[in-house]
């Protein structure tokens, strides 16, 4: 069974309404169905909540992360040996702390796929499967 | 938010567990294994089922403003540019 595990960027692409948000929705809904698994870093969880907490205040980001937990979405603590591994992941290819977490777990398994928005991951493709969502073309 | 039927009651049993009428769980679709989510908002208990409907209604919830994604990659790379 496929664990998609899905970034923050890709998340906040589905609340836009931005390119690629379909594809999320369609995720979350497979992974509702028990077809798939669906999985998010605790760092990347809390980079899903600081941006709707900023822009729209409390009781958005309380309702989004509710929805998206009772949705079935796992998330993954990062324990010290994730953090350990999500540092080399940095050292060795460069890519932002927050992303090598995503990258980390996206190496638990061969059916584990990333799926990202943001093509700062690009280095980790050798190592581990990503899909990347579209470019967003509408930039307001 | 508008009732769309007459408030029900039912009574809570042994352990917490609460029976919910037949014609509700046809009208909203609810079905044996379908994850109900509880929020306390003061005094009431909101419950919403996880459906595929709650999934598409999220989708561009803060459709018309600027995008958080690209905000969250600027956010990064400043962050990383301290490191």
């Amino acid at each position: 069974m496929v664990t998609f595990v899905l970034d923050a960027s890709t998340v906040l692409r589905y609340l836009d309404g931005h390119a690629g948000g379909t594809r999320v929705a369609d995720i979350l809904k497979e992974g509702l169905a028990g077809q798939s698994r669906v999985s998010l870093s605790s760092i990347q969880w809390g980079e899903v909540a600081y941006l709707p907490y900023r822009r729209h205040g409390a009781d958005e980001r309380q309702t989004v992360l509710g929805n998206l937990l009772g949705s079935g979405v796992e998330v993954v603590a990062a324990t010290p040996e994730r953090a350990v591994r999500a540092g080399i992941i940095k050292a060795e290819t460069n890519i932002p702390y927050a992303d090598a977490f995503a990258v980390e777990l996206a190496g638990d398994s061969p059916e584990h796929l990333l799926v990202t928005a943001d093509f700062d991951a690009k280095p980790a493709e050798a190592d581990v499967r990503i899909e990347f969502l579209p470019v967003n073309s509408l930039r307001l | 938010m508008e009732a769309i039927a007459e408030a029900q009651t039912v009574i809570v049993g042994n352990g917490g567990r609460v029976a919910i009428p037949a014609e509700i769980l046809e009208s909203l679709r609810i079905v044996p294994g379908t994850r109900l989510m509880l929020r306390v908002y003061g005094t009431r208990l909101i419950i919403d089922p996880a459906t595929a409907k709650l999934i598409d209604s999220m989708q561009g919830r803060f459709a018309g403003g600027p995008s958080m994604a690209d905000e969250l990659q600027r956010d990064r790379r400043e962050e990383d540019k301290k490191w």
